[in-house]
């Protein structure tokens, strides 16, 4: 059973007078446990698409599911606690809150939106700190470590919660290539590791290649999708 | 609330914290303070009469003598008649009374303040009786009491004779100086009813008063039941309007001026500052919320609900103004001590001072009251004061709080 449908899925956007399609009725499938990318120039539509499986964003027309769940009839509140249940998200600034250490940024998701009790989240991060390789730095500050490292902890923070699904905007747009590539390389053994879906989106090549199923997306329509190694063929 | 987001921001804003938990709790304490001396009022204000154990002093406004006309103003020497003694001392709250005639005796040697009083009264009597230097308690017949310093200025001592507008007393004791603080102080004490007859002696006298026969009093002392919650100077006033009523209330305008944090222009000092530290208040939240803008977008987006920011953000302000609230009433508790060890300077009217205006120089000294402030510290007004600042404190942190809904979740914004 698929993680995501999107069916004929439209996003307009008005300006002004004028109607913007951002994303022209476009249709995939995407199962549990894929690595996957989509791809594109920009104003291609990728961020708009990942908006949308993200419930930050609503379609304009079609029928878009995420884990069972018809993301057009989610309200405000109830769109905060699908993402907090099963969403992560990973963002090329980072995004990491300045104030907390780096224990801290990964705990926050569990203690608000999970409640989740002092040992159990201790022992999460700590395991988490551990696969991204940031134990050494949990009790630094963002603004003590390299954009790297903050990815890295992002990562453990969109994998805290042990979401089903992890969204990365442009995961690598801040880093330099070996670190984008151990970035990517961390993902993908978070997938083997805790069998979440990733999804990001890139406009770097080299870093595409990495993705095991490529969409293609064009003025706001898919073009392509290729599916490398066999591993999934939605 | 997540306390350990809280104390981070906490640790990363240290000055702007600071500055905010300062400021509340001054102008917390400075409430505090002055809502205690407006509690305190009645007690600093009854400080002048207590040394002679009354609540009340009843004088009458008087005429000017013709020699005088156009030189003094009014002074309150007019008699009290007996009808209006007996109304005064049935009054319901009266609880204990006494009277007396005072007035002032100009010769060619000395000017005196005497003051007649009833040989048995438990007032002025026991006043004086607790007051001895030398001789003994003796007003019967031509016997008179002098003060210490009356004594010393006319070379007086017990067995001397002294004239009083032309009548001959014995000196039959000393007395200890300033032993009324200086309300009604008379240099010679006498009987009543010889000063009476000394009152009626007095050709200026005549000329101004039907004086009658028997005993005249124009000073009314009353022992006041506290609990009597009715206006008692409208009820005196009821009797004769021209009688004049001096009381704690004669005082409470003076102390506020005084203690200017309660007087008028602090009052209006409170209501700015307040109005400044409320308008300051809100900015920092809005200033907050703007700085933390990106913050609250990552954590909704993150899945916190607008409710847990809520929770998350009062919580915030009410460990903080609970801070500056501890912090506040420790200040005020400080600032009171402080105060208890000061005092407070009251001027006498000239109605029941020692000595006439014509006579500045003494009058200058004898017309102020000094006394320490006694101030009480009402636990539950500064238990209400400080529910009452959180509550609207908060109030307004909540009502600021529209604009959470304008944050929306962080959105992908990728390129």
């Amino acid at each position: 059973m698929s993680l995501i449908t999107a069916e004929n899925v439209r996003k307009d956007y008005q300006a002004g007078e004028v109607s913007i399609a951002a994303l022209k009725g476009i249709s995939f499938e995407i199962e549990p446990a894929s690595f996957v990318s989509f791809v594109g120039p920009s104003g291609s539509g990728k961020t708009t698409l990942l908006n949308l499986i993200g419930c930050l964003d609503r379609p304009t027309g079609g029928k878009l599911t995420v884990a069972d769940t018809d993301t057009a009839v989610l309200d405000r509140k109830q769109s905060a606690a699908f993402r907090g249940t099963n969403i992560g998200f990973i963002f090329q600034d980072f995004n990491l809150l300045p104030v907390l250490t780096v224990f801290e940024n990964i705990e926050y998701p569990l203690l608000m939106v999970r409640n989740t009790p002092a040992e159990e989240r201790k022992k999460r991060v700590n395991a988490l700190l551990q696969a991204v390789g940031m134990i050494e730095q949990k009790d630094k500050y963002p603004d003590q470590i390299s954009g790297g490292q903050k990815q890295r902890v992002a990562v453990a923070r969109a994998l805290v919660t042990n979401p089903k699904l992890v969204l990365a905007d442009e995961p690598t747009a801040n880093l330099d290539h070996t670190t984008a590539y151990m970035v990517i390389d961390l993902m993908k053994k978070m997938r083997d590791e805790f069998r979440t879906t990733f999804i990001f989106s890139t406009h770097d090549q080299k870093i595409v290649g990495e993705a095991e199923i490529i969409y293609s997306l064009e003025d706001g329509e898919l073009k392509d999708r290729q599916a490398k190694g066999g591993k999934n063929n939605g | 609330m997540m306390k350990s987001y809280f104390t981070s921001f906490v640790r990363n804003n240290k000055i702007k914290v600071a500055l905010l938990l300062l400021s509340l709790s001054l102008y917390f304490s400075l409430i505090a303070v002055s809502v205690m001396l407006d509690r305190s009022i009645p007690d600093i204000a009854a400080v002048p009469l207590k040394s002679i154990g009354v609540q009340t002093i009843v004088q009458k406004t008087g005429k000017i003598p013709e020699k005088m006309v156009g030189l003094i103003f009014p002074h309150s020497n007019a008699p009290i008649s007996e009808g209006e003694r007996v109304a005064l001392t049935g009054l319901p709250f009266v609880e204990g009374h006494d009277s007396g005639l005072y007035f002032w005796a100009f010769d060619k040697k000395a000017f005196a303040a005497v003051l007649g009083v009833d040989h048995g009264s438990r007032i002025v009597a026991d006043i004086l009786k607790n007051n001895m230097l030398q001789g003994g308690f003796d007003l019967s017949g031509i016997g008179v009491l002098v003060t210490a310093d009356f004594a010393k200025k006319n070379d007086l001592s017990s067995g001397s004779t002294l004239d009083i507008l032309g009548k001959e007393y014995v000196v039959r004791g000393i007395l200890k100086p300033n032993m009324s603080g200086n309300i009604i102080p008379a240099d010679v004490y006498m009987n009543i009813l010889e000063a009476s007859t000394s009152a009626r002696r007095s050709t200026e006298m005549h000329k101004l008063y039907a004086l009658g026969d028997g005993r005249i009093s124009n000073v009314v002392l009353l022992r006041t039941d506290p609990a009597w919650t009715g206006d008692k100077e409208k009820a005196i006033k009821a009797i004769n309007k021209e009688l004049l009523v001096f009381s704690e209330r004669t005082f409470t305008k003076e102390i506020q001026d005084q203690l200017k944090l309660i007087s008028a222009s602090g009052r209006i000092m409170f209501l700015v500052l307040g109005t400044a530290l409320l308008v300051a208040f809100c900015l920092l939240i809005m200033f907050n919320l703007k700085t933390r803008e990106k913050e609250i977008s990552v954590l909704r987006m993150l899945g916190w609900k607008l409710a847990d920011l809520k929770r998350q953000f009062i919580g915030e302000t009410l460990v903080l103004l609970a801070v500056s609230l501890v912090a506040g009433n420790l200040l005020a508790l400080a600032g009171l001590g402080f105060l208890r060890t000061r005092t407070i300077s009251m001027e006498l009217p000239w109605d029941i001072s020692a000595k006439p205006h014509f006579l500045p120089q003494e009058n200058s000294i004898e017309r102020i009251i000094t006394a320490q402030i006694p101030i009480h510290i009402d636990w539950l007004s500064l238990v209400q004061l400080s529910a009452a600042f959180l509550g609207i404190f908060l109030a307004i942190n909540y009502a600021l709080f529209f604009r959470l809904r304008n944050i929306k979740p962080q959105e992908m914004q990728g390129r």
